[in-house]
């Protein structure tokens, strides 16, 4: 790839707010925090440019984008591990009551947050939502193949066990 | 189906204002951090040139490096690495979120030390690197995955052995085939998938009724076997179907071949497996006619005719009957 698969600053930007939503949403999931959440945009977005070279061609972009902001999203909670706030900068209440939104909906996004580890968001984000394949997802985050099935299953188990989420 | 319920799940998350300015405070970060790199370099390049020129004169022989990210390697660090007494051997090193080396692996105590010889503090360690100097007496390198360094390596890339300094699974060791992209774990037990892995391991029925495990390697030049072979009992287990269920396990270690006491794994609902050091076979019972078992293995070690040991790791379907 070569600088010039985004024209310019101002396409680069166009391109990746056009995917800055889901890239938000994908953070919360990991930190359940705006604040940080918002971070790991801005974060993504400097590592998307620094190193757009590296992106082989435009259509690996969003994936290749969730990729980092993934990963951002995986430092921040490590650094949170290794830190005492003095403040409680808490969990946000990240959505309010809509009505257009269904029970199940919320009650899957509760247990997403509540009840999955790292691993079992990435794994599931990544092949539920993205579609990518389980040997991409190896790739990806550098987990062996069986470990992503593994994490697969045991995600699927929890969520159908917390939601009644009937496969199907 | 779970795919537009996870959409509508996840769009319930409520979008913040202000997302377009952290795109371009992102995109500015990165502009400007470009062109003080450019401005260093420029910097950096003039004065080492300056500083060889009168070394080279001088004939101090302290040896700047430039390494593939177009950084000036400092001296004591070149030092630090071993390459200063002019040693062609790699050095994995473990570098800080800055930049510097914090650590350089000392293989005999299988761990990172800092140049004062303390041990490395896994948190600190922002990616590992190996360095080597190539033909032309230019330094190279290759990163490994943050958390990882190199035990053993050829530089043709074969088989690596990892040990895990990722603060979370600090001391596991792990499994790096470069040719099958990826990692495997002790700690969760899986490396090598035998649709895509450098081995095939099945248990066979022999004509007594036994079972015994063959290895098959899809590359017998790259995996020349041994004999000899040992695994880890207490990380056998089995599961039927889709469950796993341990067989348990007594926790020491066996050396298929070279005799030993035998192992029993009993899942206590009438399936057994006996492993047989002595005669390197597993008698499977209990288990229905064509019935699935699943094999886990972990730590088990195949010598290889070259001196060095592979570990094994993974899940393999043996059907029963």
């Amino acid at each position: 790839m070569n600088e010039r698969m985004f024209e310019d600053k101002e396409d680069f930007c166009r391109r990746f707010s056009e995917i800055s939503d889901e890239l938000y949403r994908i953070a919360f999931i990991y930190l359940k925090n705006r604040e940080d959440s918002r971070d790991v945009v801005q974060e993504t977005a400097y590592r998307c440019f620094k190193e757009r070279k590296k992106l082989k061609e435009i259509r690996y972009f969003k994936t290749w984008a969730i990729r980092i902001a993934i990963n951002c999203s995986q430092d921040i909670l490590k650094k949170r591990k290794r830190t005492v706030s003095i403040e409680d900068t808490g969990e946000d209440i990240a959505y309010l009551p809509s009505p257009e939104a269904s029970a199940d909906a919320r009650i899957l996004l509760e247990a997403i947050l509540g009840e999955l580890d790292e691993k079992e968001k990435t794994v599931l984000l990544l092949h539920e939502l993205y579609g990518l394949s389980l040997k991409e997802i190896s790739e990806t985050v550098k987990i062996p193949l069986s470990t992503v099935k593994s994490v697969l299953y045991r995600t699927l188990k929890k969520l159908k066990k917390e939601c009644f989420y009937d496969e199907g | 189906m779970m795919k537009d319920e996870l959409r509508e799940a996840v769009g319930i998350i409520e979008i913040p204002e202000g997302l377009s300015e952290d795109i371009e405070k992102g995109v500015l970060r990165a502009m400007e951090e470009k062109q003080h790199e450019i401005k260093m370099l420029r910097k950096i390049t003039a004065v080492a040139a300056i500083f060889m020129a009168a070394v080279i004169a001088a004939g101090a022989g302290i040896i700047f490096a430039r390494n593939g990210r177009g950084v000036i390697q400092r001296a004591a660090e070149y030092k630090f690495m071993g390459f200063r007494t002019g040693t062609t051997e790699p050095v994995v090193v473990a570098l800080s979120e800055e930049g510097s080396i914090i650590g350089k692996l000392d293989a005999d105590s299988v761990s990172l030390k800092s140049e004062t010889g303390e041990t490395v503090d896994p948190d600190g360690i922002f990616l590992l690197s190996t360095y080597w100097l190539d033909e032309n007496g230019d330094l190279q390198f290759t990163d490994i995955p943050v958390g990882g360094y190199l035990v053993e390596t050829d530089l043709d890339g074969s088989s690596y052995e990892l040990i895990n300094f990722n603060s979370d699974d600090f001391g596991d060791r792990i499994i790096f085939d470069p040719a099958a992209s990826f990692l495997g774990s002790e700690e969760e037990g899986t490396g090598y998938d035998t649709s895509e892995g450098e081995l095939e391991i099945s248990l066979e029925k022999t004509s007594d009724g036994q079972y015994s495990f063959v290895f098959t390697p899809k590359d017998e030049e790259k995996y020349p076997f041994s004999e000899a072979s040992e695994y880890h009992p207490d990380a056998i287990s089995g599961f039927k179907g889709e469950s796993l269920e341990s067989l348990g396990g007594s926790g020491a270690s066996y050396l298929l071949g070279t005799g030993g006491p035998k192992l029993e794994l009993d899942d206590g609902k009438g399936g057994k497996m006996i492993i047989d050091n002595e005669n390197n076979t597993v008698e499977i019972s209990g288990f229905g006619q064509d019935e699935k078992l699943w094999v886990r293995l972990r730590s088990v070690g195949l010598l290889l005719k070259n001196g060095k040991r592979l570990e094994l790791h993974g899940n393999w379907v043996v059907k029963v009957g």
